[in-house]
């Protein structure tokens, strides 16, 4: 797992560079950052302004003041950061559906999801997580369908779980996923199937291999609370074990 | 979490199909018929294992005997049939071609294989010297 920046740094940085004003330099910034304790090393404090610049929280320009490098000036541009989501980025991060590229879109997030975020494709995308939360929630408040995508994801892929349940309660589709994990599970724990055998045990122990990963470190203890909000709920106690199982399928490439 | 059900058949219910496929083959004139994989162990166990699948090895079987297997493993009481499949691999220059049986025995998926090769397509001569009649 790659290694996550610190929200907490992220926005005291945002307050340097406010406090600093127009003497808003790399090296200003980083000596006051010395000073309060919070970065001791030019390339971290350059990848976090990095992020804040992609995230559009801080605007860069450059100054010429003789010197072999142009100056690098900050400005706080937006307390609110910005980043893509949409289907399209799920493709990025492997989900196996054929999907344009138009089917991105840019939100307004907090700091929490702009350090988890990742450039691909010189955009910067959501992280994971927080792209499967925006979709169940567009799914919940416009019958999108890309239920299927989270689905697809949720059942093949490890993720942050703690994360993953935080980001649904603060959206309202808290025990909404709580509903889909425990469906999926349920559906994978059955012995009877409709679907074809192989397509069923192929998602069966998929599936299941990842729970037990969640259930041996105790997360998924967090599954079994109570979770905020139950937007999307109808959407997901009517699924239909057909409908996981061929989301889950068709991600893992055994059926088309 | 909760547990995940068993799906996989228990001896008895597997033992019932083995008992009607092999001697079904055996009458149909199927003289190579081998069984392999994780039955083929039980054999030894006193406690045979659970099991998925039925794994068969004959290089003589054909579609229309896989036809006529189906008709007879539909008779046992708590087999459902659901599908038949027949997959050719190539490695190579060698072929596998597979026959697959897709049953439900007391609701739970199971398959009956059969196999033409072994091993990414080699001939079943090569397991002759490992060969041996068993009765249990």
């Amino acid at each position: 797992m790659p290694r996550i920046l610190d929200t907490r740094k992220a926005e005291e940085l945002t307050g340097i560079v406010e406090t600093l004003g127009d003497a808003a330099s790399f090296r200003n910034i980083m000596r006051e950052a010395a000073h309060r304790g919070v970065f001791k090393e030019n390339k971290t404090l350059r990848r976090y302004l990095d992020l804040l610049v992609k995230g559009k929280v801080l605007t860069m320009r450059t100054r010429d003041v003789g010197s072999v490098n142009l100056q690098q000036l900050y400005t706080v541009k937006s307390r609110k950061p910005e980043v893509c989501v949409g289907s399209a980025v799920l493709r990025r991060y492997g989900l196996n559906w054929e999907i344009p590229d138009t089917e991105m879109r840019l939100v307004v997030t907090d700091f929490d999801n702009l350090v988890r975020s990742k450039v691909l494709e010189k955009t910067l995308m959501a992280s994971l997580e927080d792209c499967l939360i925006q979709e169940l929630h567009r799914d919940a408040s416009r019958k999108s369908g890309t239920i299927s995508f989270v689905i697809a994801i949720i059942s093949t892929r490890v993720l942050d779980l703690p994360y993953l349940l935080r980001r649904a309660d603060e959206m309202r589709l808290g025990t909404t996923l709580r509903l889909l994990l425990n469906r999926i599970l349920d559906v994978v724990s059955s012995k009877e199937t409709e679907v074809a055998a192989s397509v069923f045990m192929a998602v069966r122990a998929h599936f299941l291999k990842i729970a037990r990963q969640y259930s041996q470190s105790g997360l998924w203890k967090l599954v079994e609370e109570r979770g905020v909000g139950r937007l999307g709920f109808q959407t997901v106690s009517s699924l239909s074990e057909h409908e996981i199982i061929m989301a889950a399928a068709k991600q893992l490439g055994v059926t088309g | 979490m909760k547990r995940p059900k068993e799906i996989r058949a228990a001896p008895k219910e597997w033992v019932s199909i083995l008992r009607v496929t092999y001697s079904f083959l055996w009458e149909q004139g199927i003289s190579d018929l081998l069984l392999y994989g994780s039955q083929a162990m039980s054999v030894y166990m006193k406690s045979p294992l659970r099991s998925k699948d039925l794994d068969l090895l004959s290089s003589q079987v054909s579609f229309r005997q896989m036809e006529a297997l189906v008709d007879k493993l539909s008779e046992i009481k708590e087999v459902q049939y659901r599908t038949t499949t027949v997959q050719t691999r190539r490695f190579e220059d060698r072929k596998m071609t597979t026959y697959a049986i897709e049953l439900r025995v007391n609701g739970k998926p199971f398959f009956v294989e059969i196999f033409d090769k072994i091993l990414d397509g080699r001939p079943l001569s090569i397991l002759q010297p490992y060969v041996e009649p068993t009765k249990r």
